[in-house]
């Protein structure tokens, strides 16, 4: 190779250095959503030991099912509206792909058209259902959908499911139950023996 | 104590006990707060101006369009994205708009390529993905290096004197180009490093054919299952400050070494070769603060300033905190292309699916 260009290694790090730079003049958020069409899904909380949330992280559980929050936002000026729906995904290296409508065994949520306010924001909530995972790596997504005549946009925020508490609930309560008399029942020995003594 | 109230005691913690624990499973009142940051993703048109709503191939069977991610205020830790495009096959449309889904352009005759439309691409540089920034908010000084702060004051001052666009007459740099064949194997080279900064220069665009169709509409007996989806653009941010500091400091190792045998040329020496400022154009975008602040000044000081806010960047670890968010867009230009078909001429109908994942 020939001799270098100062000038033009300046410039290639000065590019670099504008990004340094705009990453320095931006204050910090608390919580990060991400859409299409001006319709952005938020999970809650946003934020989890100080750091934004960016994707749901749910925890099956053994039986039951749970009901986790998010919010919808309009982020754009004039009335939005969207396809809401939960979908699982499956991946590939670092590729997703996303299933069909209201396919995933362990997360419902009734798809439906929403229309938002310039600024509206609204509480949902899907629904994990309990069971048994299988050893692979579960996904699922909210997804706000757009279309526009022969496009369809998607924006998928993922939902990774992993096993939840395994032990049964009645099963807990008896477990604590029995160490809660046992306690009891030791402290009543103590205080018997003392008075006797 | 007695007996008797030891036994109340207990019955009192089993019955705490019993009314807690099935909270725990149950849901649980939550308080929103969002004051942070936005990502919208959009499908444009070819010229990035429109949305994008048709799929039209025109006489050369090809459809540039246009994919842009737009941040506002986006955490910058551990938060990535990626965007995939997927195809319909594309039925031949009769009178009324009834589709034939018997005659069809099969989705495997559509392939992605990108589009050599950037600012780069007439001097054969190519960057599939065109980050470009706007800087809101005030540069903060505070919580820097004494080493990084040095070069930076000038900079800092200057900014945090300025509301607008730099109106002062710009001088232009000296006038060298550069060999950009050469140039263009030297970002190559530089994929590791660059891969890694918050903004996706490089990486994640995938070329060639749909070879599994995704479904045109509930109607398409083709039901999208295992479809071609192909990425077009990927982000990766920050896993930290140090992260940044050790990609900055891979980046600027990588940079010494790589462009050690650009050639310089005078000016207008040779047609077709690429100006150095081209570059920091196409990257700075529309930071025009920064780049018509730093050009204002005489050349001699641009290039200290340019060579000072590179020189050292340790410890940057102690602006962590600085570090919040990252206001921007990032921008695509995939083309789809259209084998020659032999297919009945005519009007045909299809779905471009384009899907964004924020992991």
């Amino acid at each position: 190779m020939p001799n270098p260009s100062p000038t033009a290694v300046r410039l290639v790090r000065a590019a670099v250095a504008c990004v340094l730079l705009v990453l320095l003049a931006v204050p910090a958020p608390t919580a990060s959503a991400a859409g299409t069409g001006g319709i952005e899904v938020t999970p809650v909380p946003g934020e989890v030991d100080g750091r934004p949330v960016t994707s749901f992280r749910v925890e099956v559980p053994g039986d039951g099912e749970r009901r986790i929050p998010f919010l919808l936002r309009n982020v754009e000026p004039g009335e939005r509206s969207a396809r809401l729906f939960v979908a699982p995904v499956t991946r590939a290296g670092e590729s997703f792909a996303l299933g069909r409508a209201d396919g995933s065994p362990y997360v419902s949520f009734e798809a439906q058209d929403v229309t938002l306010a310039e600024g509206e924001s609204r509480q949902l909530s899907f629904t994990v259902r309990g069971g048994e995972l299988p050893a692979d790596e579960v996904l699922a997504a909210v997804v706000v959908q757009v279309g526009n005549g022969s496009v369809v946009q998607r924006a998928s925020t993922l939902i990774y499911l992993s096993p939840g508490r395994r032990v049964p609930l009645p099963v807990l309560l008896l477990v604590v139950a029995g160490v809660l008399v046992a306690a009891a029942g030791t402290a009543v020995a103590l205080v018997g023996r003392r008075r006797r003594a | 104590m007695s007996r008797s109230r030891l036994t109340l005691a207990a019955a009192l913690a089993l019955s705490l006990a019993g009314a807690t624990l099935p909270a725990l499973a149950a849901d649980f009142p939550v308080t929103i707060t969002t004051t942070g940051g936005t990502r919208q993703f959009t499908v444009l048109d070819g010229a990035g101006q429109a949305p994008l709503a048709s799929l039209d191939f025109g006489a050369n069977r090809s459809m540039p369009y246009k994919v842009r991610v737009t941040d506002v205020g986006v955490p910058l830790l551990g938060n990535d994205y990626s965007v995939a495009t997927s195809m319909s096959n594309l039925y031949f449309t009769g009178a009324g708009g009834a589709l034939d889904y018997t005659t069809m352009i099969p989705s495997s005759s559509l392939a992605l390529d990108y589009s050599p439309t950037n600012p780069l691409s007439a001097a054969g540089l190519e960057l599939p993905v065109i980050p470009e920034f706007t800087v809101s908010g005030s540069l903060s000084c505070a919580g820097l290096s004494p080493v990084l702060l040095s070069p930076l004051a000038t900079v800092c001052t200057l900014v945090g004197a300025l509301t607008g666009p730099v109106t002062a007459p710009v001088t232009a740099p000296a006038a060298q180009l550069v060999d950009s064949v050469d140039l263009q194997a030297a970002l190559h080279d530089l994929d590791l490093g660059l891969d890694r900064l918050p903004l996706s220069l490089t990486g994640g665009q995938e070329r060639g054919r749909f070879t599994v169709p995704a479904s045109q509409s509930a109607q398409d007996p083709m039901t999208g299952a295992g479809a071609t989806s192909k990425i077009v653009m990927r982000g990766r941010n920050l896993l930290s400050g140090a992260t940044l500091n050790e990609t900055l400091t891979v980046v600027n190792a990588a940079l010494a070494t790589a462009l050690a045998g650009v050639q310089v040329i005078p000016t207008g020496a040779t047609p077709g070769l690429l100006e150095p400022g081209t570059i920091l154009d196409a990257l700075s975008g529309t930071l025009p603060t920064l780049t018509g602040l730093i050009r204002a000044l005489p050349l001699d000081d641009q290039l200290a300033i340019l060579d000072g806010l590179t020189a050292t960047l340790t410890p940057l670890t102690s602006v962590t905190g600085a570090l919040g968010g990252l206001s921007g867009t990032y921008t695509a230009s995939p083309v789809i292309t259209a084998a020659p078909a032999t297919t009945r001429p005519g009007t045909y109908t299809g779905t471009m699916t384009v899907d964004f994942f924020q992991p």
